[in-house]
């Protein structure tokens, strides 16, 4: 961030709105995309993250700069798409598993039709909400392991055995789907 | 970070919608203008030209309570005396006019405050 982040949200807790334009200008990208990996609905993501950052807006005087500004503004986000997806879509939140290629469009040909990223989107679909959550964090935004684990209240340990898992399994659906790793290069 | 890894930070890149800031601001200000309207102001500008005139009514009235109020048989400041001295106070003309003062501006503010609510529960 080119301004001082810490001088912007000492300016939010008075309740300067252009400081908060920055903050939300800064961040909207990453708040969007963990919610719209979480939800994988373009306008719920939309709006779940415009309420995390009303929330943040009106609860930034919680905030006491013990962990990362951003640490704090994903757990915000995290915790609001997971109580949307508890409170909407309940099953999607504990049984959504991969469960084999069958229930989605695979195969090289159709692969070969999409772009390559959007092929990988939706492949990650196919993995839990929280698994989804953990890869953004970890692979797009770099968190720690660490503040995975405050983000999403899972311990370390689990942490590290989810981000495995998902890893392995994202592997295993993209070769079942006959996605190529290599011609992403070429 | 291996090719995978590279492959899937590449895939997992999002853009919010444009106007997506525009829209939080708005909603932000409209929150506030609405939380306004739910928590009046501490005093309106109508309500304090009232104050100050009753104010200055009240002071008048205090002030035109004598030294000798119990010999005033019929000055209006006797009985405002009266009431005073019943608390077993003694009151020299001075706190005469700091009381009233303050209890006009506590009527006030109170009448005001009721007032506004009323209206706003309509709203």
């Amino acid at each position: 961030m080119a301004l001082n982040e810490n001088q912007l949200i000492a300016k939010v807790k008075l309740g300067n709105t252009d400081a908060f334009r920055s903050i939300v200008d800064y961040y909207r990208d990453a708040v969007y995309g963990l919610s719209l990996r979480l939800v994988s609905n373009q306008m719920e993501a939309e709006e779940l993250a415009q309420d995390t950052f009303l929330k943040v807006f009106k609860s930034i005087s919680s905030y006491r700069g013990e962990s990362k500004f951003s640490t704090w503004l994903y757990r915000i986000t995290y915790n609001t798409c997971i109580s949307h997806l508890r409170k909407n879509k309940p099953d999607l939140v504990e049984i959504q598993e991969y469960h084999g290629s069958s229930n989605f469009n695979s195969g090289y040909d159709n692969l070969m039709k999409e772009d390559n990223n959007e092929a990988i989107k939706n492949i990650l679909t196919k993995l839990k909400p929280d698994d989804r959550a953990i890869i953004q964090l970890f692979y797009l935004e770099e968190n720690s392991i660490k503040e995975i684990s405050e983000i999403t209240g899972f311990t370390n340990a689990n942490v590290k055995v989810k981000l495995h898992r998902s890893k392995q399994k994202l592997k295993r659906m993209m070769e079942e789907s006959g996605f190529n790793l290599e011609r992403v290069f070429v | 970070m291996d090719e995978f890894d590279q492959v899937l930070k590449n895939a997992l890149e999002e853009k919010a919608p444009s106007g997506f800031t525009d829209s939080i601001i708005d909603k932000l200000v409209a929150k506030e203008q609405r939380q306004g309207i739910i928590s009046p102001p501490p005093i309106s500008g109508k309500g304090f030209i009232i104050f100050l005139l009753s104010l200055f009514v009240f002071t008048l009235i205090s002030v035109s309570i004598p030294e000798d109020s119990v010999q005033s048989k019929y000055s209006i400041g006797k009985y405002v005396d009266r009431l005073l001295t019943g608390i077993h106070f003694q009151f020299t003309p001075s706190l005469k006019i700091l009381v009233f003062s303050i209890a006009v501006i506590c009527l006030f503010l109170i009448v005001d405050y009721v007032f506004r609510s009323r209206k706003m529960v309509q709203i």
